[in-house]
């Protein structure tokens, strides 16, 4: 932890701070500084209201109505959470690009020559892609509370002679303001340190702090002016986590008098107005959820390309081809590895992550079990202290540590599958903490009477209640590591790129084959991330998880 | 006063209440006793104008209230686990329904001193409730519900939420704070002492009717 933690924290320090009295910081730059701070805030800001904008109205719908494939559509709007952003942004690419569904139906209907839609590039894009994420942030938190909300608050202020709005007013609002200020903080965090998307999705000159950094180290080689943007970005994001933190805890003042134990208050809607509303909810949610995603895999399986010499004319067809291009490794290919080669390169990196993440994480988990509350506490906030600085800072400290040997001397980066074991520790650690404090003590002790030594029963008695447990920390490593993109963007070799890392060059390179191919893998990768996700619902653990306070990381953000 | 008239309600499918009929008269308290499940708390909640019942009539006097919402109908009701607002302090609790009718602070400000004094919790006005014992959470749901002057002061089950050693005390406390109102109330009750204790008139109910006690 010291070691591959605080160590590459220290270097960023280090080299902003060593190269002062050296260069009189002749490195930095006011504007490089407060346009991409300025801008994520501002686009962070932006995100996050129209996040609330969708996202409350969402919640209520999934809290308080029944309808028809309800439970479908609410699986869907909690995807997001798990896709890696670089599957997010070639979705959208799909979608609204030049070349995206949306613009090839405009063009067929109006007969036009250029897309008319161009918004690929621009902040409206970055936006749409941060409401998918997090709309399902505030779907599941306040959703939760709204279903939690004691229906007796609501018809008690009605017998106090308060109208229905009144009522929700004073009553409820307050009740739920909690879990609507944490959601917005969370998806403000979330937003402001946003990295894949605003990379992709965003053009020139839409940069937030992490692209700042990304690109003050790839294109303009400044490390210590990345270095200055690190720490800003540190300090932005722990003061947002504390506050955050603060608001979490104003919830518990109210205790569990607003709480019901077994209400369900959802029910069919009944007037038009609510008809009209869940009709219209259900629309906006599909086209919002399921579009983007749908858009991608049918996009991977057609060719869209410009018949040559003949502009706006397009010719069309069904084609597994970009499937079938992703096992060839083409000699003229100007890229430095194979789609197939990444894929090999990511199962090898996330099944080196599911040994270390779990290894280390298991052993943690114990020690907390173990330990008295206070060391616990501690050690629980050390262990979730690399998810708050981030993955690209992350990238970038370990980058600064660990690029000589022995590190760097094998064909294959070792740090990666470290980064990445840093990122999926606090998964694993969520998940087996309360799996281990469920098994009953007299359990243990009876297999001790019974004569079973101290690791005989860890074997006979723990092994076989936590091994639910254990493969959802398992598949957590898995499907962090798979979609894993901010850390990976800094420490992949050119020669041995992971997924995500391969998808973002042929997304960035020219030509149909390598967008095709590029979605392809989108798509393979949303399918296995979706798998994983899946697993990890359905598996019923023992002990109370909360999988939710991490999106961001399954995100591969 | 309040008269109710043949309500019918079914519950997932089955029938819960099947033609309840009674009256309530001026300054009156009546006690419904009935087993768990009876229907007990539904004809609470539909008198209060919570639920709609598929059919019968609530009257008050000569005014027809079926169709008037809960809001609007000037009845008072405290709730088995008394409801009170966590986000608000013991006097803003009870200020609220005299803060919903647009009373003047002035006005406010001294309804709640006085509830609060007769419930013997001046110290207690800033106090948050979710810090109150059980009796104290009580005393104030009382004094909510009291303070604006309801026409009609209704109970479901108050002491169910109470350790045993407590009720025998309170339910005089109770009972004299009640008849101190003057008010006509409907106590709501599985409990056949505590009915007996209280009660001008006790009707049972069960199997989905009314039977006198």
């Amino acid at each position: 932890m010291l070691l591959f933690f605080f160590r590459p924290l220290l270097a960023i320090f280090r080299i902003v701070f060593s190269s002062r009295f050296s260069q009189e910081w002749a490195f930095f730059s006011w504007n490089q500084l407060t346009r991409p701070l300025l801008f994520s805030f501002q686009q962070a800001f932006l995100s996050t209201g129209l996040t609330l904008l969708i996202g409350l109205p969402a919640a209520y719908l999934f809290a308080r109505y029944d309808f028809p494939a309800r439970k479908m559509l609410r699986a869907f709007s909690l995807i997001p959470f798990i896709l890696p952003t670089v599957v997010v942004a070639a979705a959208f690419n799909t979608l609204i690009g030049p070349r995206g569904w949306i613009n090839l139906l405009l063009m067929q209907l109006f007969n036009l020559t250029e897309p008319p839609l161009s918004i690929l590039n621009k902040l409206p894009a970055i936006l749409l892609a941060h409401v998918f994420y997090n709309t399902s942030i505030v779907i599941r938190i306040v959703g939760q509370s709204l279903e939690r909300l004691n229906p007796n608050m609501i018809e008690a202020a009605y017998v106090l002679q308060a109208s229905p709005f009144q009522a929700w007013r004073k009553i409820a609002l307050p009740l739920l303001m909690p879990s609507i200020a944490g959601a917005a903080m969370l998806a403000f965090l979330f937003n402001f340190t946003s990295f894949g998307v605003v990379l992709m999705l965003g053009g020139p000159g839409y940069a937030t702090l992490e692209v700042a950094i990304y690109s003050q180290v790839f294109e303009r080689f400044n490390l210590p002016m990345a270095g200055v943007l690190a720490i800003v970005q540190l300090t932005v994001t722990w003061l947002i986590a504390i506050v955050q933190n603060r608001v979490g805890h104003t919830g518990i003042r109210f205790g569990n008098a607003a709480t019901a134990n077994e209400s369900s208050l959802r029910r069919r809607p009944e007037r038009g107005a609510e008809k009209a509303f869940v009709i219209t909810m259900c629309i906006f949610l599909v086209l919002l959820f399921i579009l983007p995603l749908l858009s991608l895999a049918a996009r991977s399986f057609v060719t869209l390309e410009a018949a040559r010499g003949e502009r706006g004319k397009i010719d069309t067809g069904f084609t597994f081809r970009y499937y079938a291009e992703l096992f060839r490794n083409r000699q003229d290919s100007i890229f430095y590895a194979s789609p197939v080669a990444s894929i090999q390169h990511s199962l090898l990196y996330s099944f080196l992550t599911m040994i270390i993440a779990t290894g280390i994480g298991l052993l943690t988990s114990y020690a907390i079990v173990i330990t008295g509350k206070r060391f616990s506490r501690i050690m629980e906030l050390l262990f979730m202290l690399p998810l708050g600085a981030g993955s690209v800072i992350l990238g970038l400290g370990f980058l600064l540590t660990f690029n000589h040997a022995p590190w760097t001397s094998g064909r294959y980066p070792v740090i990666l599958p470290i980064a990445h074991a840093l990122i999926a520790l606090p998964f694993v650690v969520r998940t087996m903490v309360p799996a281990i404090k469920s098994i009953p003590q007299n359990l243990r002790d009876a297999a001790a009477v019974m004569g079973a030594n101290h690791w005989r029963v860890r074997r006979e008695i723990d092994f076989p209640i936590l091994s639910r447990a254990l493969m959802v920390s398992l598949a957590f490593c898995f499907t962090i590591s798979l979609g894993e993109f901010g850390a990976s963007g800094f420490l992949a070799n050119a020669s041995t790129p992971t997924v995500p890392i391969a998808i973002f060059r042929y997304m960035s390179q020219p030509g149909a084959l390598n967008y095709g191919q590029a979605l392809a893998m989108s798509t393979l990768l949303m399918i296995t991330c979706v798998a994983g996700s899946f697993f990890i619902e359905h598996m019923r653990l023992p002990g109370k998880t909360e999988t939710l306070p991490s999106g961001k990381y399954l995100t591969g953000k | 006063m309040l008269r109710i008239l043949d309500i019918w309600k079914t519950y997932e499918g089955k029938p819960l209440l099947t033609g309840v009929s009674f009256d309530v008269k001026e300054g009156e308290i009546v006690c419904l006793l009935g087993p768990s499940g009876s229907g007990k708390s539904t004809l609470l909640r539909i008198i209060a104008g919570l639920e709609k019942a598929e059919s019968g009539q609530v009257y008050w006097g000569n005014d027809d209230v079926t169709g008037i919402p809960a809001h609007k109908r000037g009845f008072g009701l405290m709730f088995q686990d008394y409801a009170l607002f966590p986000h608000l302090t013991v006097a803003e609790n009870i200020a609220f329904g005299l803060r919903i009718a647009k009373h003047d602070k002035a006005d406010i400000k001294r309804q709640v001193k006085h509830a609060l004094e007769n419930i013997h919790m001046q110290d207690f006005a800033d106090r948050s409730v979710t810090e109150l014992s059980g009796g104290e959470q009580q005393r104030v749901a009382l004094a909510r519900a009291l303070v604006t002057n309801p026409r009609l002061l209704m109970l479901d089950e108050p002491m169910s939420a109470l350790d045993q050693d407590l009720r025998a005390y309170l339910i005089r406390d109770l009972s004299s704070r009640l008849r101190d109102s003057k008010k006509p109330v409907i106590y709501v009750t599985h409990n056949r002492q505590e009915a007996f204790d209280l009660a001008d008139r006790v009707l049972l109910l069960s199997e989905g009717k009314i039977h006198i006690g």
